[in-house]
């Protein structure tokens, strides 16, 4: 429905208004805050533990394993799926589609606000918990894991929110992508590395942390490639997400 | 015709093999016009197209002469007030008629929306979250949201579902009061009561099909005047059927067990036939109950006719 009428620009900011309270009020957005405490905790553990070699390579560790492996995608999915699709499921969405607002925006607004939602949690764990093993002594690690963190949020939320328009199981099957996919292929089968949005955010880790963290990993895709592809793929996911719901049809009731 | 027309055109509407609509046509302008029928009779599609959320499979729907689906436009003149219950619970009813009004681009919004809310009561409640509403509260706030706007063509789906007697009158009033500002006002029902008590228009629709559309009294007349059945127990059944069969009010007559089923072909006479035989051979009427009054019978009765 992106037809002749002009996007106008004041339905954006009601529409993210309406999609922040949405997900404010949502019980299993507190889960994820709890979530997002967990690499805080895990960090702050093995601070205090301390002497458990290089403070560098743990924090990188970390990062790696609990929030860009599990925090971010389960962060993404949770608010990315709910940003458009609990309107999808429970019909809410009809009071925002008979409206003369290009449906583009309204997805739009989605993906603003669980983006968001998700890079503050992220990079709000990701720097805490870097702070607590490396405190200032790594700026470069800091740098990279927050640029990391927010580069994945992005690309997640952003394939999450138009997954909802396609699939009511959107949360189901981005669960799948990310243990089955990013989690087991990935890590067997070195080729698939080039679709995977976590290798995106780890190369990005590894560019901006130099070799303070990478422990002499190599990162199994080249910058510009990482970078070239999250925003085809960010790109690529509004385009499908806003032809989606361009086309989108209320459940028959009758 | 006054007020905004809405006009449908040989409209069709399937889902893969399903037929949802099937050739319907019909115009209609300002007043209130209810669309009767059963469930899954295909109503919520119809007025899902009035609304420009669905393309029809074949025809046209206009409204004010232009084609809904695919007009941004449309939903500027069209108010919706959808069957599904579910609101954002999390806003007040202020804020869920400002949301509306913003998103349709309402000047003077804030203005806009405390009409809106007088217009349907609700400016006393305004300030609580709508998951504190009551279904008939939730309901004018959907009525509230649809108007804001001010269109000129007001489409309700199952707007009485889940009221009480009192929000229901309630509601009727207030369809009223809108229809006589001049708006186009359409709302669907499977309640005949409900729609005999505010529509001055009907449609019936069944199974997909137009089955009868017009004044409200020329549909009722053709509702009663349709063969009733009727199961009647009496204290000589045998005796009774034997002197009604004779009668040119009776279309047949059968035993069933201990009960007596009559086929009246004139509903009225025989009703009064009825009486004056049975007196008549001394024969006592323990029971009279209507075989096939269910509103499904009523309409499969209109769409044969």
């Amino acid at each position: 429905m992106s037809g002749p009428l002009a996007s106008h620009p004041a339905a954006l900011g009601p529409l993210v208004r309406l999609t922040a309270a949405g997900l404010v009020g949502r019980r299993r957005s507190l889960g994820v805050v709890l979530l997002a405490v967990a690499p805080v905790l895990v960090a702050a553990v093995l601070a205090i533990g301390g002497g458990l070699g290089d403070s560098a390579s743990l924090a990188s560790d970390v990062f790696s394993t609990i929030t860009l492996g599990l925090v971010i995608p389960l962060a993404a999915l949770v608010f990315g799926t709910a940003a458009l699709g609990t309107g999808i499921e429970d019909g809410t969405i009809v009071y925002l589609l008979v409206k003369p607002v290009p449906r583009r925006t309204v997805v739009l607004a989605a993906m603003l606000v669980a983006t968001a939602a998700t890079a503050l949690l992220a990079v709000a764990a990701t720097l805490l918990s870097g702070l607590l093993l490396v405190g200032l002594t790594a700026p470069g690690l800091l740098a990279g894991t927050a640029a990391a963190a927010f580069l994945a949020s992005l690309v997640y939320v952003v394939v999450f929110v138009a997954l909802s328009l396609f699939t009511s199981r959107a949360f189901l099957v981005g669960l799948g992508y990310v243990l089955l996919w990013e989690g087991l292929v990935t890590t067997l089968l070195a080729g698939t590395r080039i679709l995977s949005i976590r290798e995106y955010a780890t190369s990005t880790m590894l560019a901006l942390a130099g070799t303070a963290g990478s422990g002499g990993a190599q990162a199994s895709v080249d910058l510009p490639v990482a970078l070239a592809l999250s925003l085809a793929a960010v790109v690529a996911a509004f385009l499908l997400g806003a032809w989606r719901l361009g086309r989108f049809e209320v459940a028959e009731a009758g | 015709m006054t007020g905004v027309v809405v006009e449908l055109t040989d409209v069709s509407r399937w889902y893969g093999n399903v037929v949802a609509v099937n050739g319907v046509g019909f115009s209609i302008g300002a007043g209130v016009t209810g669309l009767l029928g059963p469930n899954g009779a295909g109503k919520s599609t119809l007025l899902h197209m009035i609304a420009g959320l669905l393309r029809p499979s074949a025809g046209t729907v206009t409204v004010d002469g232009r084609t809904t689906y695919g007009d941004p436009e449309v939903f500027r003149r069209v108010g919706l007030v959808p069957e599904r219950e579910a609101v954002f619970g999390f806003l007040t009813g202020r804020a869920f008629v400002r949301l509306n009004a913003d998103l349709q681009g309402v000047r003077a919004a804030a203005d806009a929306v405390e009409r809106a809310l007088a217009t349907v009561e609700l400016a006393g409640a305004a300030d609580r979250a709508l998951a504190t509403y009551s279904k008939g509260m939730r309901q004018r706030a959907k009525v509230a949201a649809a108007l804001v706007h001010d269109p000129g063509v007001l489409v309700l789906d199952e707007p009485f579902n889940g009221m009480d007697p009192r929000q229901r009158l309630h509601m009727m009033d207030l369809l009223r009061d809108l229809a006589r500002d001049g708006r186009t006002i359409i709302f669907s029902s499977h309640i005949l009561e409900e729609v005999e008590r505010v529509a001055e228009r009907v449609l019936v629709m069944v199974a997909g099909r137009l089955a009868a559309s017009g004044d409200f009294r020329e549909i009722r007349r053709l509702m009663t005047d349709r063969p009733h059945a009727f199961r009647l127990r009496t204290s000589d059944d045998r005796a009774l059927a034997a002197a009604i069969v004779a009668r040119p009010t009776v279309a047949g007559v059968a035993l069933e067990g201990d009960r007596l089923v009559v086929h009246a072909a004139d509903f009225a006479a025989f009703t009064g036939d009825l009486a004056r035989i049975a007196r008549a051979a001394g024969i006592s009427i323990f029971e009279l109950i209507p075989a096939d009054e269910s509103l499904e019978s009523v309409f499969s009765y209109l769409v044969r006719g």
